[in-house]
Formats: structure tokens, sequence, C-alpha cells
């Protein structure tokens, strides 16, 4: 028995001893959301969808005193998850001075009919209770990472993931071939998806009102913009076919007047598929919001 | 809490530590062990608790009256008291809502709503009912002793590695355990060890990576061309072998721990060379149970060929029908009796064929046979019969139908998907398997100790690597 008890601590040291190992090597190549869960809290903060993950380098705003804490319009469309979550996420510093840039658009104040559970945020990354700011965190890669911790390794050191990279600011740079047949095929694909998703989304006044909680919980202490970022002119026509712009921001207008809106140009961007901008093109649409806030 | 769990990892370090460490003696050990089962049953929903002590109070009760009692007209009462609480829990639980549903499909009138119970279906209740109807059968027949020991019958139902899943365990094989000291023995727990892992393997890395494509192909059959819809009939054939097998040998490896010894519930069911010995080695400790209280008890063989038919047809309607409520699992076990009869029936003509039994068609055999299985897992897997049949007519289907477009249909689907890593996977496991296909499990290679070493630590990196964990449970969890 001695032995077997023997072995078997040495098994159990060595299995901890290389989930440990890979834990501290987490970053951000093997999950999009991780360091969003690492990051240090900031005063100020962008939130929203994939649009503001891809669109906006905290690097070139506020002079990267900001974090992104956007998501994607699964995980952080605007409801009490997500309000939760910044709450958590800014945890001490909720209550002194800074930014909050708000990225809207309509899939994030909408609902998709077609689904058994619309709510789609209900068992995605921000309502598993994952703790924020630990590193590693060991709260977030037992809730939410469904694979060997082994693959931690492969994807961040010997097989780094190529083609997207989690910043600890939150910025998500991601690298796609950009020829113009790739950029056409994927563009047919996202709009066609869209195409099919705006038939069965409406206007949700759930969403609607979260968003207004947000901005009241934080307009206390912080300045509050709120911005739609550019997509290209297709993807637009198919929103407005749901999505009435001017009557919902009328609504939020109304209830958040201390709120400034902005309304970003599409001059000089080029997308990686009519919906999220190409890499080279976050500096500068970055560069153009922080201006407008300064 | 599922055996791909850390909860569970945790939850069997301590269980262990304190079994062997603190409770050295039997009664202390037994006791031990029922109050980790109830733990361990209670972690998915303390309400199934109740239902768990009534079946073992009452089957304990039952089985000391029974022997107690010497008329035989009394016995058989006593004994119709315990089939009927236990089918009838089982019938109410699992079967009800289905017949009620199934009626109302029959008699459009009725309104099924005021009639359906809605309830959750409790976790493992076929396996660890057919556990406790064994041994009132048995006591019964008199072929085992009615047992005195409340704690140690009860531990023998809820004995927590095989109790959501099985193996199905016999009285005399595994409640005679509990009467028994154990010994801790270096040699079971190494193996236990190794079973484990293995059972690890299939799960976390075979079934669970392929579970993902296999519900892409399901869920959007009529998208898919035939090579496509064959992939995926073979890969739930790998999913459901490598779910359920994963498990029995996760089951076996931690009674082991415990210096238990459960029966054997696979052997190697994809290398038979056709559909009965098939059956002989899927879910051994099912078939089992069957032949022993169903199909003997008809008759079994020795009987006209008619009567033959009718009992093998029961059976697999009955094994059919105890997978689940829904018309799909029904007919999957009827068309596994169908092609169960012919072999049945010229079973003797069959053996002394020289040309069906030659070497040579071994391996066409083991491939058709294959071929057979996943055809009718099809309808075990599909959530419909019209699915089902949808399903099957689009592999068949005549305008794809050459190898070629078969092979190009499943290598448009792996490039597209990027699933080409779970080939490599897949011949680890049949590989190994085949190489052991004459020992316990697919792990059990005769080595020296440093070289069984390694290989277990390569399984682990394998694990430590391609593990998926998705959210679903056990497939046979649902039964």
């Amino acid at each position: 028995m001695k032995t077997f008890f023997k072995f078997s601590v040495i098994a159990l040291v060595s299995i901890l001893g290389v989930h440990f190992y890979a834990a501290s090597l987490a970053g951000g190549r093997f999950d999009d959301n991780y360091n969003k869960f690492t990051m240090e809290p900031k005063s100020s903060i962008v939130v929203g969808s994939s649009r503001a993950t891809h669109g906006l380098n905290p690097n070139f705003i506020l002079g990267g005193e900001i974090a992104n804490f956007a998501f994607d319009a699964f995980s952080s469309p605007f409801s009490k998850e997500y309000n939760d979550a910044i709450y958590s996420f800014l945890g001490d510093s909720l209550k002194s001075k800074g930014t909050v840039i708000i990225e809207v658009n309509p899939w994030t104040l909408s609902l998709d009919t077609s689904l058994a559970e619309p709510f789609r945020e209900k068992d995605r990354v921000l309502s598993k209770g994952i703790s924020f700011g630990d590193k590693p965190n060991f709260s977030f890669l037992f809730k939410n990472y469904d694979h060997g911790w082994g693959k931690i390794i492969m994807d961040e050191v010997l097989f780094p993931n190529e083609s997207k990279n989690l910043h600890n600011n939150g910025w998500l740079e991601v690298s796609l071939e950009m020829g113009k047949p790739s950029i056409k095929e994927r563009k047919a694909g996202l709009l066609a998806s869209y195409r099919k998703k705006a038939k069965s989304s409406i206007v949700s006044d759930y969403r609607i009102n979260s968003l207004i909680a947000l901005i009241d919980s934080l307009n206390d202490f912080k300045k509050v913009f709120i911005t739609k970022l550019p997509v290209c002119t297709e993807l637009l026509k198919i929103e407005s076919e749901f999505f009435n712009e001017d009557s919902v921001y009328a609504i939020i207008r109304e209830q958040c007047p201390t709120t400034e809106f902005i309304d970003l140009k599409p001059q000089g961007l080029i997308w990686i598929d009519g919906h999220h901008v190409f890499k080279n093109s976050v500096e500068l649409m970055s560069s153009r919001l922080s201006q407008r806030i300064q | 809490m599922l055996f791909n769990s850390v909860e569970f990892f945790v939850f069997i370090v301590l269980s262990f530590l304190a079994y062997w460490f603190v409770f050295k003696t039997k009664k202390s050990q037994n006791l031990f062990l029922l109050a980790i089962s109830y733990f361990f049953y209670g972690w998915w929903d303390w309400r199934f608790l109740f239902l768990i002590l009534a079946s073992s109070l009452l089957d304990f009760y039952i089985g000391m009256k029974i022997s107690k009692t010497p008329e035989k007209s009394k016995r058989k009462k006593l004994l119709a008291l315990s089939l009927f609480f236990n089918l009838g829990a089982l019938a109410l639980f699992k079967y009800y809502d289905f017949f009620i549903s199934s009626l109302v499909e029959v008699l459009p009138g009725l309104d099924a709503n005021g009639l359906l119970l809605k309830v959750m279906l409790p976790v493992g209740i076929s396996f660890y009912t057919f556990q406790t109807l064994s041994y009132s059968i048995d006591v019964y027949k008199e072929k085992i002793k009615a047992e005195s020991n409340l704690v140690s019958f009860a531990a023998f139902v809820c004995f927590f590695p095989q109790l959501v899943a099985g193996p199905i365990e016999r009285a005399k094989d595994l409640l005679a355990q509990f009467e028994k000291n154990r010994i801790f023995k270096s040699k079971d727990a190494y193996d236990g060890l190794q079973l484990i892992l293995w059972g690890l393997f299939k799960k976390s890395i075979i079934a669970d990576n392929v579970s993902i494509y296999v519900d892409k192909i399901f869920g959007e059959y009529q998208h898919y061309d035939s090579g496509t819809l064959l992939f995926g009939a073979m890969l739930f054939s790998s999913q459901i072998y490598c779910d359920f097998s994963g498990y029995s040998d996760i089951a076996i490896g931690t009674s082991k721990l415990f210096g238990f010894n459960l029966s054997r519930n696979f052997n190697f069911p994809y290398f038979s060379k056709n559909i009965t010995e098939f059956w002989k080695k899927w879910h051994m400790s099912l078939t089992n149970w069957f032949k022993d209280y169903i199909y003997i008890p008809l008759g079994g063989s020795r009987v006209t060929s008619i009567i033959l038919v009718r009992n093998i047809f029961i059976v697999f309607f009955v094994s059919g029908i105890w997978h689940g409520a829904n018309w799909t699992y029904i007919l999957w076990g009827v068309l596994n009796g169908v092609l169960f009869i012919p072999i049945a029936l010229y079973n003797k003509h069959y053996e002394k064929s020289k040309i069906l039994n030659a070497r040579i068609l071994n391996i066409p055999r083991i491939v058709f046979t294959f071929f057979l299985v996943s055809i009718l897992w099809v309808f075990f897997r599909a959530d419909s019969i019209d699915i089902a049949f949808g399903y099957v007519e689009g592999i068949a289907n005549l305008t794809d139908f050459s190898p070629v477009a078969y092979l190009k249909g499943i290598y448009g689907f792996v490039t597209w998907n990027k699933c080409q890593y779970i080939f490599p996977l897949l011949f680890i496991l049949y590989v190994f398997e085949y190489l052991n296909k004459n020992n316990q499990f697919g792990l059990d290679f005769k080595l020296k100790p440093v070289f069984k070493l390694l290989l277990s630590i390569f399984i682990f990196f394998l694990w430590f690597v391609f593990a998926n964990y998705p959210s679903e449970e056990f497939i046979y969890f649902q039964f």
C-alpha cells in the first residue's frame, strides 16, 4: 500500500503541476475572452459587442487609460448579466471618475425570436459567476474552458494561434487573409446570416431598459458616451429592416439627457467582413473616437 | 457529479483516503460507502434519494419476508409486490408521459395537458431498478439467500461507481463482496487507475470530441450528402461506444480502488463478426439480465422456430423500450431483433459453414457488422422516426451511390470542419483495443511496469491536450 500511496502522491503532484504550468501560460491566444477576466480594472472602460472588441484599441484612446470590456453580441447584449459583470469588473473604481464608451448596435438591443432561448447571454461567459482580476484566473478555466488545459500550452506556446490575439487591455486583434476574394466570401457569409437573423429579430424593451439602467448607474461618477461604430452599407440596410434607429435612440436620449451620442464616419476604414474593422483600421477608428471624447 | 469532472476527482481522492485509512473494518467501510454513495447520488438532485431509499427498504424487507415464507403462493405475492413497486416506479417516472403522449396522437380528441405528469426522470433509475429486481427474483427462486444486513443491502443497491449507468450487478456477485473483508491489493489499484485513465480517454477525448461533429451532422442532416451522413453514423457508433464503455471502465476502475470487482460490460463489440456476437459483447450486464430474466423463462432457444422468433422479438422490444420512452428506441430494438433472428435460427448451419467462417472473411465480416450496427444506431440517435428514416434514406441516396462520392463527401466535411485530428485519436483507440482484444480492456498490455507507466503517461498527455468537456452528461445517464 505504501508504494501505491507514494506513486499516487507523485502522480497527483505531477498532474496538478502540469495543470498549474498550463494555467500560468494562459493568455490572449487560447481564448477570446480570458484576458478580459485577468486585466486590472480601470476607471474608464469600453462596453459593447464584438464591433468594439475588434475595433477599439485602448492604446489609442485616452492615452491608454481605458480598458476594453466589450465581448460579443451573444455574451454581452445589454442585459442584467452584462451590467452586473461591468459593476463587478469595475469594483472599487465604479465610484471613481472616468469615461465610459458604450458601443450600441441593433443586435445588442434586440431579441432573436426564432431561438428557443432568445436570452442567450444566460449560459454564456458573463453569467457563470467568474471572478475578475486574477492571473491565472482559475475561476475562468474551471467554469468556462471546455478543453484539456494542455491545449493552452499548444495554443499559446507550441502552435500559437496566429489569427487572434486578445491583448491585455481587452482589444482583440484579428489577423485574417485580406485578399479581395477572402473578404468577399466572409462578407457574403456574414450578410446571409444577418439577413436571416433580421427577419426574426425584434427591438427589445428589456435590452433598452438594461442599457438605460447601466447609464444611470454610471452617470453619477463618469462621463458616458454612446457610440455607433461604422459598418458596411449593406449591413446597415439589413439592420434598418427591423431596427428603427431614430425611435430607439430617441428613447435613450430622453431617458439619459446628459449622455452624448457619437456617430463615427466610415471614411478610410476597411472591414474584414463588412462588420468588424480590419486591424490596420483600428488605430484610425480608435483615434477618431478618442478625439471626439476629449 | 460526472466521472470526468473536477468534483468527482476531489470526491474520489478524499473517499479513497478515508476508506482505507479511517474506516478499517468491514462494517464501517460499508457504512461509509453507503454514505458517500448517497452523497454522490444526491449531488444530482437530493429528491432522487427518497426513491432509491424506498426501493432499497422495500426490497430488503420483501427479500427477508420471502426467505422466511414457506408457502409458494405467499412468496409469489411478495415477489409480485416487489415487481409492482419497482416496475411501477419505472413506469411512472419514465414511461407514463410517453404513453399518454402516444395515446393522444392516436386519439386526437384527448387533452394531454391535464394527464401528463411532467416529472423529472431520476438518474439511473433503469439501472438500479433492474439490479433490485434481480435480487428479489433470485431470492424468490432461492438462487441466493436474502440479505439480513440493511446497510450491506442498501450499499449494494446504490454503490456509487455503478449506480447511474451500470454495470447492472447481480446480488450473488456484488452483494457477496460487501460481506467479505476487503484487503488493499496494489495490483488491483494500479489496474483500477489504468482503467480510469482509459475510460477518460474514451469519454473525454473520443466521445466528447466526436459528439461535436455528430451533433452537427444529425442536426442538419438534410443538407449533407450521403458520404457525410454515413460518416456521421459511423462517428456516432464510436461516440456511443466510447461514452458508455468509457463510463463502464471508470466505474470498474473506481470499484477496484475500493477493493470491489464489477462485472465486465463490454468485450470489444466492434470487432464482432456478426450481430449475435455483437450483442454478446455490447452492454453485457444488460444482455445477460434479459437472457436470465426474460429469454430463458420464455423458453430460450430450446423451442420451436416460431416461439424462438417470438422470444427474440420480446427481448429486443423490451431492450428498446428499456433504453428510453421514445418510438425511435423501440424501433431500434426491433430492427436489431430482425437482424438477430436469421443467425439465431440458422446458427448451427452457420457455425459449421467453412466458407462463411473462413479466416480471410474475418475483416470483411467485422467491417460489415460495424456498418450494420452503425446504420441501426441512426434510429437510436435520431430525435424521431421520420428523421431516422430521412437520414438512412440520405445515406442510400442513389445519385451519390459510389465509393468515390462517399469518400468525397467525407473529405469535404472533414476539411471544412477541420476535424482531421480525430482520425489519429480513433486510430489509437481501435488499434489499442484490437491489440488487447483477448485482455480485459484497451490499455491492458502485458508489458513491464516501466513500459506500462510510459504508456499511461502517453495517454495522460493525450487527455491533457485533447480532452473536451461539453456540458452534456454521459449518454446512458438518461436511461
